[in-house]
């Protein structure tokens, strides 16, 4: 589709309207969803006009900053900011001895705190915070306050949080849970397999560090409160501020139009938040906070690193027996998922009658985890796929053979078992190995007698993602104003996955508006609807439909008028290019911007809400992965040579955004399989050592190969939703890393059960290897 | 600052602009908060993401040059005179070539790393006399994307590589002339009409004299690039002003002269990788340099930064350790020489007296006969500091070794001279046998450290295979004549 046909479709022909009460058919041919349409906000964001929260400068503006524990364990005896207060520029200083300040904070249920908790477990919590005229004099005033701090015993890696004596973080032992979970009998089970095969794994902690920092601007208005936040949740922002701060809902707005990123690490508000809003009321100007890379590396989430083992039993004809997983982890120093879902993929991806798990979740002195993109899963399948591929060679089947062996038609681990209401793992992996020409692949990179310094491999792995329904609440509002033009209203950011640019399509797809006539506004609390965070890959099948639903309530709400304007019963009436006729006459139809009620109302309003998910139901998108990669045995130098990527999403909404998550979640798995790990100071001060990107890298654009393929099952989930799509921004990342390791494996015969696949770690098990041959 | 220093002036955008913001502020804060021009993001102020490139246009003789640079690393001092352009700057009625072909590839997701990367994309078009793919996708080597996964992007480039040809002719042997440069690259739309005024509007600048900044370099600190020195330092912290080298025109450049190549202290690591002065002696300078940052890193770096900074994995003074160099130094009228491997005394530790300035770096010609190779080995192939390095120069006559040099980065406290292994090396025969033991020696004289680059007995191991990788590189058959003990 060309670009001028894009932006000046001309009154398409919509979907069939439901009569009010109906649900909407599935869609049959699409005319806007399902293409690859460039975003609707694409000006803005190439021509950097758009203004993120970052970006947001108001009259009279002044900046905070954030004095933090430089210890991962210490209790703040005094905070001296005398000198801070009078330097220059200085208007606001706060302190765990602000009266105003003195608020919880809630990093988990379980376990409160303060916002500034004169008990620090762990580096980077708060102690000051002050604003100034300039960003340089607010760093100068945080260097002139003085802290007495008792420093005091750490442990900050779970392998020791353990061991006798180790330093407790809340008081007690350092468990802060322990899950279980069993179906069947699992030592039958294992009696049963030829073969059983047990590993332990580990994967490390990985950083979301998005490319936008954490922070916000804070400004009142009298007793309102306005947070410019960077944010993937107006909704959730606003909840927890209003909370902490006893406010009423309505005197909090959130606005946050554009974001650089968050991948699960801006789900809800931070301490920033209260404390730009705090140093905005103590200094009755708006205050701009946002934290530094290095503090974002310390104080706002990671995913948990985990230590794991399995133990798996197979047939020789491929049928799984029996599966015994265990893992600890850490959410640092507040409970906060440090094991939760990784052990989901052991439960769910494949049949396998006898399961059993157990997961122990321990604190440490580290920043608290957040959600990551996945959460759990990429860890859970970086077992579980290394297994399946060793599984395999152990009864010399085919990797593939063996997961195809093996798809369940339900879940088996959701309570009452549910059918998916679609499974396209079968699809996933048979266009996959197709498309990459595994077994072609496979073959050459078995071939014997390959000497040189320079060893090729592949390797593959599945997944599934816990969710992909979306469910609700969610409200849009659709306003068509009499000249056919269209308001779409949403709480739901746009965390530039494209939520905007695929919400416009459906409108489009179902109203026939050409898109250049449809304006979004989104995401602030103060002027649009409520939504969930856009999180959970969840946000195309939640709002999705909700837009649906609004448009029809329009199209509804046209065949009214149009059926007063022609004396004619609503429903023998039908929409045609931009005008509504009677199904049988179409020559006695009416413009749509012609009704006259429409002219006279101003707009008709269409409010959609989202309907519950079908009962009983899991709604759940799969993947696989492919990928081929080069190893230098001399350096332990791993290339990553290609990747293919097969997706069941439900729908393609739109192809370019669609392609655009599978690339960057790959990517994103890359990382945590080749350079991304956050390096502590186990033994001496239990600080962060790689806390910015000169040390914690991220791939660049000249370490992701050039061939990457994302191939789409695009089959519409009828069952799932009105659109037919399920969620994609997770899955796309979950399996990235086991299938590296599984191609390194194929291509030198060493299984690295350990994150990260550095060249060190290649180099010494090389070099191991070596002196054992 | 006590006194106000004069007003830099200079142009941003389609702008003329004389502040008196500190030279010691980084141009990114001015252009955020003092311009509000708020498409040039912040994501790290490291020099490390690249959302906040700008182009640095500078006149050099007759010719105008764009750099992309990183300007949450470059001080406001470094502007005066210059045409500084932000991605408002390249902004015109419609979208530009770049921008229309990031955006129908779907190359932008939450899009606060585009404006910097249209920025990069753009400066690479600018500089480029041919325009290739590759290439151009190797110029955002320093623009980090968390969304993408920079596919997209790379679709953005080759279609915009096959669509777009450089109007300038010639374009295979010369350069086109700057104001041909202009014009073609305004005609194609990847620059706004605006540009071809430019470089008169600069000249004007230049007469005028606004933009030298009246420092003495006596009660100064010298900053070169800066991409190690603002790093380390908060911009106006109240230390001496800072003297920018980058006004020292005499201290750049890379000549031969009497059998010596020398080396400006202020050369940039780019004006090392373009020169072909240097290409004629290190045929593989611009690969092995390519190893080094990213392309905005290369284009503020200095010799003279790398070799003072002395971290121990610099990647320019491990080269020119192999290459037998010597350092000339100079403190008021004083002159001096020292070998560069006696520069380096201990961690961070130099000969050099505070208020000697490193003048140049020179190195002997090789002789006809010797080989050259630099290996870099990192956590991440590309823009990454060493985890260890090492480089060789070696002259063999019938079969034995007559000369050599080596040096590594990573293993000690200071970028490394492996004496005793060259000592080893020089009258042996070129055997496997005697890389082996090379390779041994050499383990005798370093003392890694376990860092986050890696423990200490990965970088002892590091080091073998890089000897090894040194003598299998230079002379491929050493590996037909017997078995490397420890190779595969
Ligand atoms: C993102 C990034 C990537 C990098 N990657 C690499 C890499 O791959 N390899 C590598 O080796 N380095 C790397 N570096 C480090 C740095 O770029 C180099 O060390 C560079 O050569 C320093 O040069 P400069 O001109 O920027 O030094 P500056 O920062 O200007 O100066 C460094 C120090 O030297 C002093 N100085 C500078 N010139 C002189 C002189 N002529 N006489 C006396 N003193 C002087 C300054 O006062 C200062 O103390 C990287 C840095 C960054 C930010
Ligand atoms: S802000 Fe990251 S490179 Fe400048
Ligand atoms: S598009 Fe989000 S960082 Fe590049």
């Amino acid at each position: 589709m060309s670009k001028k046909e894009i932006y000046a479709v001309k009154g398409l022909s919509v979907p069939e309207t439901p009569a009010s009460a109906q649900e909407p058919k599935p869609w049959k041919q699409t005319q806007m969803v399902g293409k690859g349409i460039p975003r609707v906000d694409a000006y803005e964001r190439v021509s950097g006009t758009a203004v993120y929260p970052s970006d947001v400068l108001l009259p009279d503006m002044i900046y905070g900053a954030v004095l933090r524990c430089p210890h991962p364990h210490a209790q703040v005896k005094k905070v001296d900011v005398e000198a801070a207060s009078k330097m220059p520029g200085v208007r606001a200083v706060i302190t765990g001895d602000t009266p105003e300040a003195r608020v919880e904070w809630t990093y988990s249920k379980e376990a409160r705190s303060s916002l500034f908790d004169p008990h620090c477990r762990f580096e980077g919590e708060p102690v000051a915070a002050v604003a100034a005229e300039t960003p340089y004099q607010a760093e100068d005033a945080l260097r002139a306050i003085r802290v007495e701090y008792d420093v005091l015993p750490f442990v900050v890696d779970e392998r020791d949080a353990l061991k006798e004596n180790a330093p407790s973080v809340h008081g007690a032992g350092n468990v802060l849970k322990t899950e279980k979970y069993e179906r069947g009998q699992v030592d039958r089970g294992f009696r049963e397999a030829d073969v059983v095969l047990e590993e332990n794994y580990r994967t490390e902690c990985q950083l979301h560090t998005p490319m936008e920092l954490h922070g916000c601007v804070a400004k009142w208005d009298g007793d309102r409160l306005t947070l410019w936040e960077s944010t993937q949740g107006v909704y959730a922002v606003q909840a927890e501020v209003a909370e902490v701060l006893k406010l009423p809902l309505s005197k909090v707005r959130v606005v946050g139009h554009y974001m650089g990123g968050g991948f699960g690490s801006k789900l809800k508000a931070g301490k920033y938040t209260v404390i730009a809003a705090l140093l905005a009321k103590k200094s009755a100007r708006p205050v701009k906070l946002f934290l530094t890379r290095e503090e974002t590396y310390l104080a706002v989430g990671n995913r948990p690193p985990n230590n794991m083992r399995l133990k798996a039993g197979v047939k020789k004809d491929g049928t799984l027996t029996a599966l015994d997983f265990s893992c600890t982890g850490t959410g640092g120093a507040y409970p906060s998922g440090g094991t939760s879902l990784v052990d989901w993929l052991v439960r769910d991806l494949y049949k396998c009658p006898n399961v059993r798990t157990e997961c122990t979740d321990i604190a440490i002195h580290t920043g608290p985890a957040r959600p990551f993109r996945a959460p759990g899963h990429p860890q859970g399948a970086w077992v579980l796929e290394q297994m399946m591929d060793a599984l395999a060679e152990a009864i010399k089947m085919d990797p593939v053979e063996l997961r195809l062996k093996n798809i369940p038609n339900f879940s088996q681990g959701k309570e009452g078992n549910p059918p998916y209401s679609s499974t396209g793992l079968k699809q996933c992996l048979e266009e996959g190995a197709k498309a990459f020409q595994w077994k072609v692949a496979r073959s050459k990179a078995l071939a014997p007698g390959e000497t040189g310094r320079i060893k090729r491999g592949v390797g593959m792995a599945s997944c599934l993602w816990v969710v992909g329904g979306g469910w609700p609440p969610s409200t849009v509002i659709l306003k068509l104003f009499p000249d056919g033009s269209l308001n779409l209203n949403m709480g739901a950011s746009d965390i530039g996955t494209g939520t905007k640019t695929v919400m416009a399509l459906v409108a489009a797809e179902e109203l026939g508006i050409p898109l250049g006539k449809i304006e979004i506004e989104h995401a602030d609390t103060g002027t649009t609807q409520y939504a969930t965070p856009s999180g959970g890959s969840k946000t195309v099948p939640t709002e999705a439909p909700t837009v649906r639903a609004a448009a029809i309530s329009v199209k509804q709400q046209l065949l009214e008028m149009a059926s007063k304007e022609l004396k004619l019963d609503a429903a023998s009436l039908v929409f045609q290019e931009g005008s509504i006729a009677p199904a049988k006459d179409p020559s006695k139809s009416v413009k749509i911007t012609d009704l006259s009620e429409l002219k006279k109302r101003g707009v008709v309003v269409g409010i959609g809400y989202r309907g519950p998910n079908p009962e009983n139901k899991a709604i759940i998108p799969f993947a696989a992965q492919f990928c081929e990669v080069e190893v230098n045995t001399k350096t332990g130098e791993v290339k990553i040579l290609r990747f293919v990527s097969t997706n069941d999403s439900g729908r393609v909404m739109d192809r370019l955004t669609y392609d655009s998550q599978v690339i960057g979640g790959i990517t994103m798995g890359i990382g945590l399989a080749m350079t991304e790990y956050r390096v502590l100071d186990r033994d001496q001060t239990g600080r962060m050592l790689n806390r910015n990107w000169h040390d914690y890298k991220l791939p660049t654009a000249l370490d992701v190969p050039l061939e990457m393929t994302s191939l789409p099952v695009d089959r519409e989930d009828s069952q799932a939703n009105s659109v037919g799509a399920k969620g994609l921004g997770e899955p796309v990342t979950i399996p990235t890393a086991p299938a590296i390791a599984n191609a390194v494996y194929n291509a030198t015969g060493i299984r690295i059960t350990e994150t990260p696949i550095s060249p060190e770690r290649l180099c010494r098990l090389l070099a191991e290897k070596r002196k054992e041959g | 600052m006590e006194d106000s220093p004069r007003p830099a002036a200079f142009i941003l955008n389609r702008d003329d602009v004389s502040t008196s913001w500190p030279a010691e502020r980084m141009l990114l804060d001015f252009l955020r908060q003092e311009r509000r021009l708020t498409g040039t993001k912040e994501g790290c102020r490291e020099g490390e993401c690249g959302a906040c490139t700008v182009l640095l246009g500078k006149l050099e003789g007759e010719s105008l040059r764009y750099r992309p640079v990183n300007s949450c690393l470059l001080p406001m001092g470094e502007v005066a005179g210059a045409h500084v352009v932000t991605i408002e700057g390249l902004n015109g009625e419609g979208l530009t070539p770049v921008q229309q072909a990031l955006v129908d590839a779907g190359a932008v997701q939450c899009g606060f790393c585009t404006p910097g990367i249209v920025v990069a994309l753009t400066g690479y078009f600018v500089n480029a006399d041919r325009w290739e793919a590759q290439e151009a996708v190797s110029s955002l080597d320093g623009n980090l994307c968390r969304c993408t996964g920079y596919l997209s992007m790379k679709r953005a480039v080759s279609s915009l590589c096959s669509a777009l040809q450089p109007p300038w002719k010639n374009s295979r042997d010369v350069s086109p002339a700057m104001e041909a440069r202009l014009e073609g690259l305004v005609q194609c739309g990847l620059l706004p009409g605006y540009f071809l005024d430019i470089p008169r509007r600069l000249t004007l600048l230049r007469e005028q004299g606004e933009h030298v900044l009246p420092f003495d370099p006596r009660e100064s600190t010298p900053v070169a690039g800066g991409t190690d020195f603002f790093l380390q330092h908060r911009a106006d912290d109240g230390r001496p002003k800072l003297f920018f080298l980058s006004s020292r025109e005499d201290l750049r450049g890379i000549h031969i002269h009497d059998g010596v190549c020398r080396i400006g202290a202020a050369t940039t690591v780019e004006e090392m990788v373009r020169s072909e002065v240097l290409a004629a002696i290190l045929p593989h300078v611009k690969e092995h340099l390519g190893l080094f940052g990213t392309t905005a890193i290369r284009a503020r770096a200095t010799v003279g930064g790398n070799l003072v900074n002395a971290s121990p994995a610099a990647d320019v003074a491990i080269i020119l350790l192999a290459l037998g160099a010597t350092v000339g130094l100079a403190e008021g009228k004083k002159r001096r020489q020292v070998a560069l491997k006696d520069f380096f005394k201990g961690y961070k530790l130099l000969d050099k007296a505070p208020d000697e300035w490193v003048e140049w770096v020179q190195f002997p010609l090789p002789s006809r006969n010797a080989a050259f190779h630099f290996e870099k080995v990192s956590r991440r192939p590309r823009g990454d500091v060493a985890g260890v390095n090492s480089a060789i120069l070696l002259e063999v006559d019938g079969g034995v070794i007559r000369h050599a040099h080596l040096s590594v980065g990573g293993v000690a406290p200071v970028p490394f001279y492996l004496a005793e292994t060259v000592k080893f090396l020089e009258g042996s025969e070129l055997t496997l046998e005697v890389v082996s033991e090379a390779a041994a020696v050499a383990q005798g004289e370093i003392s890694p450290i376990s860092d986050v680059r890696g423990s200490a007995d990965y970088k002892r191991l590091l080091l073998r295979q890089l000897v090894l990788a040194h003598f299998l590189t230079l002379y491929p058959s050493l590996a037909g004549k017997g078995c490397l003990h420890g190779a595969p």
